[in-house]
């Protein structure tokens, strides 16, 4: 990429409204590392506590997602591999979007889409009851081999939005048919 | 059986079990990478330490900033493992502190002992500029 292709870039992201990028691979010091910069950035910006505290939040369970789930890059060094993709914000007038990206095998599309479907279905007040009903239904489990988010982790994401959130798939050109890239946007 | 003291890391809280003193204290953000491994030998001696006696009382002082949602279910293993002990005697009391913004933390609070009544809740706020946050 020279200067000028920078350049076009740049300006798109900065028309666009980004406020923060995060690529590569979401390890444990990359996630602490990241969210502390982006509180220390929101809280320095005047934003109130409670927008916060939901970004903040939105980033960590996106980022950890990502760590658990996602496609580790096929050149990566790390053992055992972790996964990778970009989380970005983007702020416009009214509300900031959380938007994370990564590589997913196709198989788990189905899954996804079932879990994303049905929490998109849901109003606040029904996700906030099948939060609680999951934490619930957790405390009563002998199950510690629950999944890495106690089931909580997209419910967790959708009771700080404003709206559903919205989930695409698009073919990973390069992946054979095997890979797509799994995207989320969360509008606080 | 020995104490537990865990230094905070920037994504967990610092643990201190001190059992001469019947008393746990976690202090800081709680977002371990892998929370089942964090919170295993805690639990584990929790387990112990009533397996082996009933003491008087028993303090568990939370003052967490955020809390992912993979750790719920390690802190609700403490909950329950405190709640057991109530059952058989020992006077458990919680203290879940948190920044008053904080009303996921706040809720979170009220939602992990619900299903347990051997423990005594007090919910409390502290200020942003406590100990709690990172100096």
């Amino acid at each position: 990429m020279n200067l000028v292709e920078f350049q076009a870039f740049h300006d798109q992201a900065l028309s666009a409204g980004v406020v923060f990028y995060q690529k590569g691979e979401f390890t444990s010091p990359v996630i602490a590392g990241a969210a502390e910069a982006l509180k220390s950035r929101l809280q320095e910006s005047g934003v109130s506590g409670p927008v916060t505290r939901k970004l903040f939040s939105t980033f960590v369970e996106m980022a950890q997602n990502i760590h658990h789930y996602a496609a580790p890059e096929p050149e990566s060094g790390l053992q055992p591999p972790v996964g990778a993709g970009t989380i970005t914000i983007v702020k416009s007038e009214n509300d900031y979007s959380v938007i994370c990206v990564n590589r997913i095998h196709t198989e788990q599309i189905p899954r996804i889409s079932e879990k994303l479907d049905q929490v998109r279905s849901m109003s606040l007040e029904e996700i906030k009851k099948a939060y609680r009903e999951q934490l619930h239904n957790n405390a009563h489990s002998q199950e510690d081999a629950l999944s890495k988010g106690a089931g909580l982790g997209w419910l967790t994401v959708a009771r700080d939005a404003r709206q559903p959130l919205d989930y695409s798939f698009t073919t990973d050109p390069l992946g054979e048919g095997r890979f797509a890239f799994f995207s989320v946007r969360a509008v606080i | 059986m020995p104490d537990i003291h865990a230094a905070r890391t920037p994504s967990t809280p610092s643990v201190d079990l001190t059992l001469a003193s019947n008393r746990l204290e976690l202090l800081g953000e709680c977002y371990p990478e892998n929370s089942l491994p964090f919170f295993a030998p805690l639990i584990s001696a929790l387990k112990d330490h009533f397996a082996a006696a009933k003491p008087a009382r028993f303090e568990a002082h939370f003052h967490l900033q955020y809390v992912n949602s993979a750790s719920t279910k390690g802190l609700q293993n403490i909950i329950s493992v405190l709640n057991d002990a109530g059952a058989a005697g020992t006077a458990i009391q919680v203290f879940w502190s948190y920044d008053p913004e904080d009303d996921a933390l706040e809720d979170l609070g009220a939602e992990l002992v619900e299903d347990f009544t051997h423990v005594v809740m007090h919910r409390q706020h502290v200020s942003a500029g406590s100990a709690g946050t990172r100096g």
